[in-house]
């Protein structure tokens, strides 16, 4: 074959291929636009409400600086199914939009209540969208409210608040893991309810929209974490705490860093903060055992950490003085822990610690007869709780700083 | 030895026929060794010395005036002339008497001529190596910080000697072929006798004496006539050209062959492999970590000029799920506004960029500055600002500029700059799976190659335990 | 400097890139929760085929699979068998660009028509199987590199990634020992180990009988053992129960890759992998089905390769309308009627003959 009818070849194919009109997956990048944000809310005339947090690539471009106009638009569409309403968002905009950097899909309450089963499939199977985008209930607002709050740095609400989560999770654990895959993985075991995190606007959404609220020094609304949304099946039935979610976290070992405040004994409990831990390596184990009827749990905390602000005078070079704030931690935990499963069990008798879970995986043959009636088992559960934490150091100063007094 | 020389009372007298018959049949026909007929005084004589070792004004001006014995003109006995050869003639040079001819033949590989007298038993060795005249410089296209700076020159005689005074030894052949109908041109075929396969010195054989060239000006004519034509089109080279003489030694150690032509810096090795092109002789002079760390980082920087421009079009106008978001949007804000799809964006600079490095190459030396303002400054920084191309573009096409010069063999990288467009071209047809095929493809090519019957690329060859090596 | 020889790493790596290719993503069906136990049960009645093979292979000197089909079974019903053979192979190999096709059109692309794509890659593939086996062999040692390379990347980002929970592979055997080896013998057995029978085709390349055994049984071993550390990476990531929903379980674990929020999505990395190894095990069907054709109609090598790497890829189109009835076909009609009666039935007969047709050894 002689390089002239090899190059011949080759160019045929390159020409047919063009002739066949070639570049049919194409979308280029400046004929269509990101979508980082998506709101579920039911619809006043259809099923759904979705809104579509749109990037104006130009405005979120630092060197640029862009023309000083919001960094996102929005769009709504409302539709019977969730891809419909997607494909629709063209009516109201002129570029082809790209799902596949939805940081966060924000689930209104309303529709959480009714269940969520119904349109899970659509994002589950989409390809486009990210197994780690964060699915959170919005609590307290319309769904879309959330991704109509502007904020400094010229960042999108749908990558500020994916951070804020992912951030507040890792230093305090106060809100649950709430990937798509979380979601996906929780509905399809047995012996765990789905908890989704839950976050809340405080501040006027009104005022928020526009591009000057955030030329204040402060902004006239605020996304704020608000623990977690329980539901029972596909349904929300409740919420819980901050405090309560961050126990709930703890007690199946999702929690790594955090903080806790121990009241001080000696000005009572009213008077929070005397002395303040930092934990860095917390873990948990948990032993589930059936007793009769009633399953028998046994949770071990277990945590490295050390001292972060004393408010009262404990000598930390002495041993005992160590002793004496691991006993404190370990009363504070275990009563929090125990108050947490007790309110968990009065008010939504659901498995969210994942249990049944480890009952399930570990004991499964035991597990299998009573798999249908485990949520109405874990609201009697008796629940034994053995924490154990060691302080490791007290940075940089021995004790409160006080004076020693000279007299005798 | 015993055998050829008569041997009288356990002495050895050397016949001049079988020295000859000895000679060629140690150093083959190897064209660099000179075997001359000469007249010692009244007897006769052999003069025998290696051509690229010396020079020829030398041999005649020192070695030849003398060793008539004119001021004797009563003939002496042979003790006597190799006596007074020996303390009178050549006492100036630095001299020695050999008995035995193996260590004879070893002294003339490393630059000295050998005397032999008909009927005599002893040889007179004199040193006669001598540096060439000819300047040589350092190398244009393989320069290295480390090790020797000599490059070959346009004399094959130059080459030659260079390439034997890093070869002191006796198995170095040099074999000569005459090339092009018109020109003549010398062409030399260098080898370890012993070392190379047989059935490979026959096929550059055949192929050099069948060749019907008219003329040769420069070894590329023969790179074009070894590049072994086996089934189907050859996109990689599959001959070696180097300009170090150091680097061809090496070859020549691994058993390859080296061709000269006579005006033609390049000395081409033949047969190579894919590896060859991406080493260079500096890497075995330093730290070995270090040398093989460059040597890694030349196959990504040629897998990145390969592939970087077509990963660029089919991750931004195909697969954008695969970009991370904040680089995503960066990039979107970058292309906010530009005319051009990414892969229009992408062919036109790249042609840019060729048409600079064509230009960059084939103009006066004095005007080069000039353009390199105009080609980087006034080019790149305009068409961002007139906002015709993006930024991200201009990155793109630069790194895959600077890597796709990383390779230390140039024809190796000005073809993978051909690879390039092709994979441009499909990457903006089909995304992702056509950059796929096209490394499938290139993959294929680079496994079905042999050159000399030798396979371009194998993996694992090295840990085969059949393999004789 | 030493010519191109055999080189045994190479067609080593050839076997297993052979035997890893689509399975990697295919492999394992999830029918039963712990699939990873499967590729490592299958692996022992699979070196049945490795005795029945040797022991066919050492029965007659220097004769590969088309030979001593002619041999045992006369010249007429030994050349149908040799076409029914050529036709199975290329009908695998169809069968593979369809499952690369699948994979393709549901991870990186949506418009692109198939036949453009299976088009494209078909021409690749006879490209490939134009330089001959021993070619072949060394573009597997490359693809062998990529693929470990790659799964070995998904594994460690995986794993940094913290994706990877052990606890996920829990309940173990829940539904008993009964459907895992039941799954091993109705399908691993058959797909992929099975399909090794074309290798019988290269029986000079590969060594004679001695080097067949020796080479497949590595390449078994580390088959079963590079399939099962996949499966586990599967169900570590995605856990026993999510794993049933996925059409690509490995595809869908390596989504979950993030490593803080800049390395993500590296379901690339897989189509990447799918298509070298699906490239591979193709050419080498292909090969083997034009060494068939050339056993039975002759003519110059490289006649062939061409119109029926089209037709490879045409099939995989015509063969099937959907991935379900691609995957029922393949889950349980092939292996019935295709892959049982011509992987073990007919080799078994062949031998069978061989034996008393040529009871005394070296008659020929």
């Amino acid at each position: 074959m002689s390089v002239v009818r090899f190059a011949g070849i080759i160019l045929l194919c390159f020409a047919l291929l063009a002739a066949c009109t070639g570049c049919w997956d194409q979308t280029e990048l400046n004929q269509s636009s990101l979508v980082t944000g998506m709101a579920l809310e039911p619809g006043n005339h259809s099923k759904y409400k979705v809104t579509f947090e749109v990037v104006n690539a130009l405005e979120t471009d630092p060197t640029k600086g862009g023309k000083g106009g919001t960094p996102t638009a929005i769009y709504s569409k409302e539709g019977n199914s969730i891809a419909e309403a997607t494909q629709r968002i063209n009516e109201s905009l002129e570029r082809m939009i790209l799902i596949s950097h939805i940081r966060v899909i924000i689930i209104d309450e309303r529709l959480a209540r009714e269940g969520i089963d119904q349109f899970m499939d659509v994002l589950q199977r989409n390809r486009y969208v990210r197994e780690d985008v964060l699915v959170l209930v919005g609590k307290g607002s319309p769904a879309s409210d959330f991704l109509r709050t502007v904020y400094a740095r010229g960042q999108y609400a749908g990558y500020k608040i994916q951070m804020q989560v992912e951030t507040y999770r890792k230093v305090y654990g106060g809100i649950p893991r709430s990937h798509l895959y979380d979601v996906a993985q929780v509905l399809l075991t047995e012996g765990r309810v789905l908890m989704l995190g839950a976050i809340s606007i405080s501040g006027n959404v009104e005022k928020s929209e526009s591009i000057d609220s955030i030329k204040t020094i402060y902004p006239a609304a605020v996304v704020k974490m608000a623990g977690a949304a329980v539901f029972r099946g596909d349904k929300l039935i409740g919420y819980l705490s901050n405090e309560h979610t961050r126990m709930v976290m703890l007690a199946s070992d999702y929690v790594y860093n955090t903080l806790f405040a121990l009241p001080g004994s000696v000005n009572g409990s009213k008077s929070p903060g005397a002395v303040a831990v930092q934990f860095y390596h917390m873990h948990s184990h948990m032993h589930v055992r059936m007793d009769g009827k009633t399953p028998k749990i046994r949770l071990n905390v277990e945590g490295d950490g050390k001292i972060t602000s004393l408010d009262q005078n404990i000598k930390l070079t002495t041993i005992k003085g160590y002793d004496k704030i691991e006993e404190m931690t370990r009363e504070y935990v275990n009563k929090e822990l125990q108050k947490t499963i007790s309110y968990v069990q009065q008010n939504f008798g659901v498995d969210v610690f994942g249990f049944g879970q480890h009952y399930y995986r570990y004991h499964f043959r035991k597990f299998k007869p009573i798999a249908r009636e485990w949520d109405s088992l874990f609201s009697k559960a008796e629940v034994e709780i053995d924490s154990n934490f060691t302080l490791r150091r007290p940075d940089l100063k021995t004790q409160k700083l006080e004076k020693d007094g000279i007299g005798p | 030895m015993n055998t050829d020389n008569m041997s009288f009372a356990g002495e050895e007298f050397y016949r001049l026929e079988s020295v000859k018959k000895q000679f060629s049949s140690v150093f083959g026909n190897t064209a660099d060794l000179a075997v001359v007929s000469v007249d010692v005084g009244h007897y006769k004589g052999l003069l025998c010395y290696l051509t690229t070792m010396t020079n020829t004004d030398f041999i005649i001006e020192h070695v030849l005036k003398e060793l008539t014995l004119s001021e004797h003109k009563e003939p002496v006995s042979m003790d006597e002339t190799f006596h007074l050869l020996e303390t009178v003639h050549y006492a100036a040079l630095k001299h020695e008497t050999l008995v035995d001819l193996d260590k004879v033949m070893d002294k003339i590989v490393l630059g000295n001529a050998a005397i032999f007298i008909d009927g005599f038993p002893k040889v007179l060795v004199l040193e006669v190596r001598t540096l060439n005249s000819r300047s040589i410089d350092e190398p244009t296209t393989q320069n290295v910080v480390r090790g020797p700076k000599e490059g070959f020159t346009e004399s094959a005689d130059t080459n030659m000697s260079l390439i034997r005074r890093r070869f002191n030894n006796v198995k170095l052949r040099f074999e000569k072929f005459e090339l092009g109908y018109m020109t003549h041109t010398a062409v030399y075929m260098t080898y370890l006798d012993g070392e190379v396969e047989d059935h490979i010195l026959k096929q550059v054989r055949e192929k050099l004496n069948g060749s019907q060239i008219d003329s040769l000006f420069d070894s590329a004519r023969i790179e074009e006539m070894l590049h072994s034509k086996g089934k189907g089109i050859q996109l990689f080279p599959t001959v070696y050209s180097g300009e170090r003489p150091d680097a061809i030694c090496s070859c020549l150690i691994d058993k390859r062959i080296a061709i000269i032509v006579d005006g033609s810096p390049f000395v081409l090795v033949v047969p190579a492999l894919f590896t060859d092109f991406f080493k260079s002789p500096e890497d075995e002079y330093q730290w070995v970590v270090i040398g093989t760390f460059s040597r890694v980082l030349r196959y990504f920087a040629f897998i990145l000029s390969l592939i970087v421009p077509a990963l660029y079009i089919a991750v931004t106008s195909y697969h954008q799920e695969l970009v991370p978001t904040i680089l995503l949007t960066s990039i979107a804000a970058q292309r906010e506004g530009i005319p051009f799809p990414a892969s229009i964006e992408i062919l036109l600079m790249e042609i840019t960029f060729e048409i600079l490095r064509e230009a960059g190459t084939r103009m006066p030396r004095l005007v080069g500055p000039t353009i390199s303002i105009v080609g980087a400054l006034v080019l790149g920084e305009a068409a961002v600002q007139a906002g015709v191309v993006s930024n991200i573009n201009v990155i793109v096409v630069s790194l895959t500029a600077i890597s796709g010069f990383v390779a230390p063999i140039y024809t190796f990288g000005s073809k993978v700059r051909f690879f390039r467009f092709g994979m441009i071209i499909l990457a903006s047809i089909i995304g992702l799976y056509g950059l796929v095929l096209g490394c499938a493809f290139l993959m294929v090519q680079i496994t079905r190659i042999e050159s000399f019957g030798v396979p371009y690329l194998s993996l694992f060859s090295r840990w085969d335990k059949r393999r004789v090596t | 400097m030493t010519p191109s020889k055999i080189n045994f790493v190479d067609m080593f790596a050839m076997q297993l890139v052979f035997l890893l290719s689509t399975s990697i993503i295919f492999g394992t069906p999830s029918v039963v929760p712990d699939s990873w136990l499967v590729g490592i049960i299958a692996f022992f009645p699979a070196c049945l085929f490795i005795v029945v093979y040797g022991a066919m292979l050492s029965s007659q000197k220097d004769m590969g699979l088309y030979q001593l089909l002619e041999k045992a079974w006369g010249k007429i019903i030994g050349k149908a068998f040799v076409l029914v053979y050529a036709t199975y192979f290329l009908y695998i190999a169809s069968r593979n660009i369809r499952d690369m096709v699948e994979l393709v059109m549901s991870t990186l692309l949506r418009m692109t028509p198939v036949p453009v794509i299976t088009t494209l890659f078909v021409l690749i593939v006879a490209y490939a199987t134009l330089g001959g086996i021993q070619a072949i062999a060394r573009f597997a040692s490359l693809v062998l590199c990529i693929v470990i390379m790659m799964l070995l990347t998904i594994g460690i980002l995986l794993m940094f990634s913290s994706s990877l929970i052990l606890e996920q592979m829990l309940p173990f055997l829940s539904k008993g020992i009964g459907p895992v080896v039941l799954s091993a013998f109705q399908h691993s057995i058959w797909f992929p180990y099975g399909e090794i029978v074309v290798f019988l085709v290269f029986h000079k390349e590969i060594g004679g009988a001695k080097g067949f055994r020796r080479l497949t049984l590595y390449a078994f071993l580390s088959a079963c053992l590079i399939l099962s550390v996949s499966d586990l990476i599967q169900i570590w990531t995605l856990g026993i129960e999510e794993k049933k929903y996925s059409s690509f379980a490995l595809l869908d674990a390596a989504r979950l890759i993030n490593i803080a929020n800049i390395i993500t999505r590296m379901d690339a990395i897989i189509a990447l992998i799918i298509m070298f190894g699906t490239l591979l095990k193709c050419a080498v069907f292909l090969f083997a089905c034009t060494e068939g054709l050339m056993h039975i109609f002759k003519g110059k090598t490289g006649k062939y390769n061409f119109p029926l790497a089209l037709l490879a890829g045409a099939f995989s189109i015509l063969v099937t309308r959907n991935s379900a009835e691609h995957l029922t076909e393949g889950l349980t009609y092939v292996i019935y009627t295709l892959h049982i009666p011509l992987q073990l039935i007919v080799p078994l007969l062949t031998l069978l003959l061989l034996r008393i047709r040529y009871r005394k050894g070296e008659a020929t």
